[in-house]
């Protein structure tokens, strides 16, 4: 599962240790998603595409060739 | 909201470290009631060293997840997946004493005993986990 989390964040000036506050993870959360090393639960996946306003399916890019 | 992986209750930091020290003591007073008070106090110095790694680790998060400081849903899963790889390898481990045994010509009875502990468990675990959903 790919994702804009990277781009999405530093769209909005933020860094990885305030967006993880504001979704209530830790730091090291939000550099593995980013990186693509973890894949969010449905819940956190949620939570961040509220918090960009976005729906999960723009946040999250599911490669169905694979 | 919920969350695949239910996080657990917040725990102080100290806890990890103290029940690894503790096991110190019945440790040394088991191998010093058996006779070998030495190989005790080697044992449990082995205990009080980890778990002083443990609460002195600085800001690492690797030792930070061994304190049991699981703040988020990765943090669970790391530790559901660690404690995989651990049972994984002491199975490993005691399928090669069992086996190490029964070349020597021993039964091995310890080794096969907690070998079936482990499969009942994990049936029991499956079963129980597969009814809550």
């Amino acid at each position: 599962v790919d994702n804009d989390v990277r781009e999405l964040r530093a769209g909005r000036g933020l860094s990885q240790a305030q967006l993880a506050g504001a979704v209530s993870v830790s730091r090291q959360t939000i550099n593995a998603i980013e990186t693509g090393r973890y894949t969010p639960s449905l819940g956190l996946a949620i939570a961040l595409a509220r918090f960009f306003g976005r729906t999960v399916e723009e946040v999250f890019h599911v490669d169905d060739t694979s | 909201m919920s969350t695949t992986l239910r996080e657990p209750l917040p725990r102080p930091p100290w806890v990890v470290p103290a029940v690894i020290a503790l096991t110190a003591i019945p440790v040394f007073v088991a191998f010093w009631i058996g006779g070998n008070p030495a190989l005790g106090a080697a044992w449990a110095a082995v205990s009080l060293v980890l778990a002083g790694a443990v609460a002195l680790g600085g800001r690492s998060e690797t030792i930070r997840l061994l304190r049991g400081d699981h703040d988020d849903e990765r943090s669970v899963a790391l530790e559901h997946q660690a404690l995989t790889i651990t049972s994984l390898v002491l199975t490993v481990a005691l399928v090669g004493l069992f086996l190490a045994a029964a070349l020597r010509g021993e039964n091995g009875l310890v080794y096969g005993l907690l070998l079936l502990l482990g499969e009942a468990t994990h049936a029991v675990a499956l079963g129980v986990l597969n009814r809550r959903g």
